[in-house]
C-alpha cells in the first residue's frame, strides 16, 4: 500500500509502483514487434493464425492483469472476466460445430460457397437478376 | 455512513451507498459486467470473421496484404502508449493528485485522437481505391468476393472500435474537466478507475484486430 | 372464501395520506420524468409497456380477424405479414422482455435486498429513456409502412428481399436491447453489492434468484443480437454483404447469432415469472417453499443451459444434422430444472392452507399452462418430430403457452400480488378473480386449437388456409376475444384502484418478506430504519389464515 488512511471509511486499494506499468508497456511494445516479425514467417497451414492469436492473447492478458488491476481484484471480478470469455467460446464452438459437421462440404472457391450436394446453403435463389459485379455461382475467371 | 455526511471527507459519495468501499465495489463490478457485454458484442463480429475467413482464405489474405502495416503498427504503438498514460492517470487519481491526473488524461486523449486521425487517413485510402464494400467496390481485383467480405469485416470491426474510441474520447474530456476542478481525492477516484477499465478494453480489442486484419498475408510475400 | 385482502390493522403508522410516500412526495410531471427513485421508474415502465402491449394486442386482433375465414380477404398478404411482425416485435422486445424485470424487478430488487435504491439510479432512469427511444424507432418503422420480416428479422427477408422499413425496426430492437442490458447490469450489481447485513445469498427471496438469472442472460446474450442487428442494418444501408449469398455471405450465420440471444431471451421472459410464482404460491399457501435451494439453483441452471440449445430453432434450416443432434439432446436438459420448479411448487402447496385470491388464481393458471407449454417443447426438441411440426401452428401454440400462458400470467399474478404494496390500495377482488379465470379459459380457447391445427399441418405466417381448418381458427379467434376482455378488465380496475381503491395496510396478505415490513406505499428511502436480516425467507406457519 502506498498510502495509509486514518479513518475507517477510507477505501482499501492498491497503488502499484510506476515500474509495473512501464514494464508492461515495454512488454507490449516488444510483443507488438514480435507479432509483426513472426507474421512474415510462413509456419504453414493455419499455424500463423494460432501464433498471432497466442501473442495477442499474451498481450491482452498483460493488459487485463496489470493495467486493469485484475491481479488485485476480488474473485468476483476474476469470475466475471472468465465468464465473458467462456460464453464467447460457447458462441464460437457451437456455431463452428454446425459448419464443420455439415454433410455438404464447403470447398472455398475464389467466389464464395460451393456445394457438392443438394442441401447447400450456397445455392442462391434465382429470384433477381444477378448484379454484374458479383457473380452468384461458379468459379470466376480472373 | 458516518454522522458528518456532507463533509469534504464524503464528497462524491452517493446517498444510497454505505461508504466509499461499497460505491467503488459496485461501480467497478458494474463496469466489468459492461465489459462482458462488450466482449460478446465484438464476439459476434469475430465469429463472422472467423467463419468467412475459413471459407475464403485467399480473398482475406489478398485483401489483408493491401492494408498499410506501417499505419496499423503505428496505431498499435499509439494505443498501447495511451493505455500506459491511462494507467498512470488512474494511479495519480488513487493518490489524490488532481493536476497529475488531468495531465495524464490529456495525454491519453491526445494519443486517442492521433489514433483516430490515422484511421481517417486509412479510410480515405480505401475510399480512393474503391475498396469500400457496396456498389462502388472494385470487382476487377482478384478474389473480389473474398476481398469484399474481408473489407466488410474490416470496416465493421475497425468502425465499431473507432466508435468506442470516439465515445471514450468524449468521456475523457469530461474527466479532464473534473480533474481540473479538483473533484477527486484518495477515497474518491472510482470514476477515473472505471474509465480506465473501458479504455484498456478498447485497447485489448485493437490488440486482436491488428494481427487479424493487418498481418494475414504477410508471410505470403505481402505487397 | 378467505380470498380478500385484509383491512388495515390498527397501525402505529399515520395513514398514507398524511405521511410522505414515494407517490406523494413531489407532484410535478418533471419530478416523475426526472425521478431517480426505482419505484417511480417502475411505474414509468408499467405505463409504457401497457401501451406497447396494447399496440401488440391490436396487431394480434388483426391477425385473428384475418384468420376467421380461409380466404385471405381481410388483409393483403403483405398487410398480414406486417400485422404479425408488428405483433411479434412489440410483444417480444417492448413488452415481454422488459415486463417483469423492469416493473416488479425495479420496484422489488432494492427492497428485497434491503437497500435504498438500485446501485446506479441514474443508469436506471437512463434505461427507461433508452427504452422509449427504441420504441420511437420501432414505431417510426410502422409509420414508414411497417415491417414484413417477422420479429426474427431473418435474412434474406430482412436484407435482400425486403422493401419495408426494416432498418428502423432493427435499430429499435437494438436500442431496446441496450436498455435491457443496463437494467440487468443494475440488478446484478445491486444483488451482489447492496444486500443488507445478514442477507446471505440463501436468504434471498426466490424472486431475486430469478431476476439474477435473468440479468445474467441479459448481459451475456443481448450484445450478440445487438451486433447482429447492426450487421443487418449495415447490409441494408451500405450493402455490406454479411449474410447475402450473392456476395459470399451465409444467411444461416445470421440465425446462429440471432438465436444465441433469442433463445436465452425466451428465458428472460419466463424466468422472472417463475420467480413471481414462487413468491405467490408460498404466500397463498402459507407454506415455506419446498426445496428452496433446488428452486433457486434451477433458475441459475436454466440461465446457463439456455445458452447451449439455440440450434433447435434451426433443425430445418440447413444446419448440420450432427449439430442438430447435440442441440436436440441439450434442449431436453432444460426440462429438468423446469420440472424441478413445477414439482417443488406442488410440494409447497401440498397440505398448505391455500387461498384462492386473485394472485393465486393466476399462479394456478400459470402452473397448468406452463406445464403444457413445457411438455410440448419436448416434442419440438426432438428432431424427427420437429421436422413435421416446424413452422406450423403447433410451434405458435407452444411458445404462446410459455410466453403468454407463462410469462403474462406470471406478470398479472405478480402485479396483483404486489399492487397493494405499489399503490397502498386494494384492487376489486371479485373482478380480479373473474379476470384471472377468464384469462385462463380464454387462453386455452385461443391456443389449444392451434396445437391441433398445427399438427394437421397449418403453417404459420400465411393469411389464407384450407377450408377444413376453419373450425380451429374460429375457435381460436373467439378465444382471442375472450382473452382481450380478460386483459382489458384488469387494466381498467387497476387504473381505477390506483386512484380510488380502498386503502390497505402494510401487509394485506400477511406475507413474509422485507417488502411487507415497510409501509404501503413505501417512503422514498424504502426503509425507515436500518435493515438487518436474521432469518431465512418464507417462515410461514400454516395456521396463519
Amino acid at each position: 500500500m502506498a498510502q495509509q488512511h486514518g479513518n475507517g471509511h477510507s477505501v482499501q486499494h492498491h497503488v502499484a509502483p510506476v515500474i509495473h506499468y512501464v514494464g508492461v508497456w515495454l512488454l507490449l511494445m516488444l510483443l507488438t514487434g514480435l507479432t509483426v516479425a513472426v507474421a512474415t514467417v510462413d509456419f504453414g497451414g493455419s499455424l500463423n493464425t494460432v501464433v498471432a492469436l497466442a501473442v495477442a492473447g499474451v498481450k491482452a492478458t498483460a493488459v487485463i492483469w496489470i493495467f486493469m488491476e485484475v491481479r488485485h481484484a476480488q474473485p468476483l471480478t476474476k469470475l466475471s472476466v472468465i465468464t465473458g470469455i467462456f460464453f464467447l467460446v460457447i458462441l464460437l464452438v457451437f456455431t463452428f460445430g454446425d459448419y464443420f459437421g455439415r454433410s455438404t462440404t464447403f470447398t472455398p472457391l475464389e467466389e464464395g460457397w460451393r456445394s457438392d450436394g443438394p442441401h447447400s446453403v450456397g445455392t442462391v435463389p434465382e429470384l433477381e437478376p444477378k448484379p454484374a459485379h458479383a457473380p452468384a455461382k461458379g468459379p470466376a475467371k480472373h | 455512513m458516518s454522522a458528518q455526511s456532507h463533509t469534504a471527507e464524503s464528497r462524491g459519495l452517493a446517498h444510497h451507498f454505505e461508504d466509499f468501499n461499497q460505491q467503488l465495489d459496485a461501480s467497478t463490478f458494474g463496469m466489468w459486467l459492461f465489459l462482458i457485454t462488450e466482449i460478446l458484442f465484438f464476439g459476434g463480429l469475430f465469429a463472422g470473421y472467423a467463419l468467412y475467413r475459413s471459407h475464403m482464405p485467399e480473398g482475406f489474405q489478398t485483401a489483408s496484404s493491401h492494408l498499410n502495416i506501417f499505419l496499423g503498427g503505428f496505431n498499435t504503438v499509439v494505443l498501447i502508449a495511451s493505455s500506459l498514460t491511462m494507467a498512470m492517470a488512474v494511479r495519480s487519481c488513487q493518490l489524490g493528485d488532481n493536476p497529475k491526473t488531468r495531465n495524464f488524461l490529456i495525454a491519453t486523449l491526445f494519443l486517442g485522437l492521433v489514433f483516430l486521425g490515422v484511421k481517417v487517413i486509412e479510410y480515405g485510402e480505401k475510399i480512393e481505391h474503391h475498396l469500400v464494400p457496396g456498389p462502388n467496390f472494385d470487382t476487377s481485383i482478384p478474389f473480389a468476393q473474398g476481398q469484399q467480405m474481408f473489407y466488410n469485416f474490416y470496416f465493421a470491426m475497425t468502425g465499431m472500435h473507432a466508435l468506442h474510441m470516439i465515445i471514450g474520447s468524449g468521456l475523457l474530456i469530461y474527466f479532464i474537466v473534473r480533474a481540473h476542478q479538483g473533484r477527486y481525492h484518495s477515497n474518491y477516484f472510482g470514476p477515473v478507475e472505471i474509465m480506465g477499465l473501458y479504455w484498456h478494453f478498447v485497447d485489448i480489442v485493437w490488440i486482436f484486430l491488428f494481427p487479424l486484419l493487418y498481418l494475414l498475408g504477410l508471410h505470403l510475400g505481402g505487397h | 372464501m378467505s380470498a380478500t385482502l385484509t383491512t388495515p390493522p390498527v397501525s402505529t403508522q399515520p395513514p398514507a395520506e398524511h405521511r410522505p410516500t414515494y407517490l406523494n412526495i413531489t407532484k410535478t410531471i418533471g419530478s416523475w420524468l426526472l425521478t431517480l427513485d426505482h419505484k417511480r421508474i417502475c411505474l414509468l415502465y408499467l405505463l409504457s409497456i401497457a401501451l406497447f402491449f396494447s399496440i401488440g394486442g391490436f396487431a394480434a386482433m388483426l391477425v385473428r380477424l384475418e384468420l376467421l375465414t380461409p380466404a385471405g380477404d381481410f388483409l393483403t398478404a403483405d398487410g398480414y405479414n406486417k400485422a404479425f411482425t408488428l405483433h411479434g416485435i412489440m410483444m417480444v422486445f417492448f413488452f415481454l422482455i422488459p415486463s417483469i424485470p423492469a416493473t416488479m424487478g425495479n420496484f422489488l430488487v432494492p427492497i428485497m435486498v434491503g437497500a435504498k435504491d438500485v446501485a446506479f439510479p441514474r443508469l436506471n432512469l437512463m434505461s427507461w429513456y433508452v427504452f422509449m427511444f427504441g420504441s420511437v424507432l420501432a414505431i417510426t418503422s410502422v409509420l414508414l409502412g411497417g415491417v414484413d420480416t417477422g420479429w426474427t428479422f431473418y435474412t434474406p427477408y430482412s436484407s435482400t428481399y425486403s422493401n419495408s422499413a426494416v432498418t428502423f425496426a432493427a435499430l429499435g430492437a437494438f436500442v431496446a436491447g441496450f436498455s435491457s442490458i443496463l437494467t440487468g447490469l443494475n440488478f446484478m450489481v445491486t444483488i451482489h453489492k447492496m444486500r443488507a447485513p445478514g442477507l446471505t445469498w440463501f436468504r434471498l427471496p426466490l424472486f431475486m434468484w430469478a431476476i439474477y438469472s435473468t440479468s445474467v442472460i441479459q448481459i451475456l446474450g443481448t450484445p450478440v443480437v445487438a451486433i447482429t442487428l447492426v450487421m443487418v442494418a449495415l447490409e441494408r444501408t451500405l450493402q455490406f454483404g454479411f449474410f447475402d449469398p450473392k456476395l459470399g455471405g451465409d444467411p444461416i450465420l445470421f440465425q446462429h447469432l440471432f438465436w444465441f440471444y433469442s433463445h436465452p431471451a425466451v428465458y428472460i421472459m419466463i424466468l422472472p415469472a417463475l420467480g413471481v410464482i414462487s413468491e405467490v404460491i408460498s404466500a397463498m399457501s402459507r407454506r415455506k417453499v419446498y426445496g428452496y435451494t433446488f428452486v433457486a439453483m434451477s433458475s441459475v441452471a436454466i440461465a446457463i443451459i439456455s445458452f447451449i440449445v439455440w440450434g433447435h430453432h434451426m433443425f430445418t434450416s440447413g444446419q448440420s444434422v450432427y449439430a442438430g443432434m447435440v442441440f436436440s439432446f441439450l434442449t431436453f436438459l432444460v426440462a429438468i430444472p423446469s420440472a424441478i420448479k413445477v414439482f417443488n411448487w406442488l410440494g409447497t402447496m401440498y397440505q398448505g392452507s391455500i387461498s384462492f385470491a386473485t394472485p393465486m388464481i393466476y399462479a394456478l393458471g400459470f402452473l397448468g399452462l406452463f406445464a403444457v407449454g413445457g411438455l410440448t417443447g419436448l416434442f419440438l426438441a426432438a428432431m424427427g418430430t420437429d421436422l413435421h411440426m416446424h413452422d406450423t401452428y403447433f410451434v405458435v401454440a407452444h411458445f404462446h403457452y410459455i410466453m403468454v400462458g407463462g410469462a403474462v400470467m406470471g406478470f398479472y399474478a405478480g402485479l396483483h400480488y404486489w399492487w397493494p404494496k405499489i399503490t397502498g390500495r386494494a384492487y376489486p377482488e371479485f373482478l380480479g378473480q373473474v379476470a384471472g379465470t377468464l384469462m385462463f379459459f380464454g387462453f386455452n380457447f385461443t391456443f389449444f386449437p392451434q396445437f391441433l391445427v398445427g399438427y394437421l399441418g397449418m403453417p404459420r405466417r400465411y393469411h389464407a388456409y384450407p377450408a377444413e381448418m376453419q373450425v380451429f381458427n374460429i375457435l381460436s379467434s373467439v378465444g382471442a376475444s375472450i382473452l382481450a376482455i380478460a386483459y382489458i378488465l384488469p387494466a381498467i380496475y387497476l387504473a381505477w384502484s390506483f386512484f380510488y381503491g380502498k386503502r390497505v395496510g402494510d401487509n394485506p396478505w400477511e406475507a413474509k418478506g422485507l417488502e411487507w415490513e415497510i409501509p404501503s406505499p413505501p417512503p422514498t428511502e424504502n426503509f425507515l430504519k436500518p435493515v438487518v436480516v436474521t432469518e431465512e425467507p418464507y417462515t410461514y406457519t400454516k395456521e396463519a389464515h
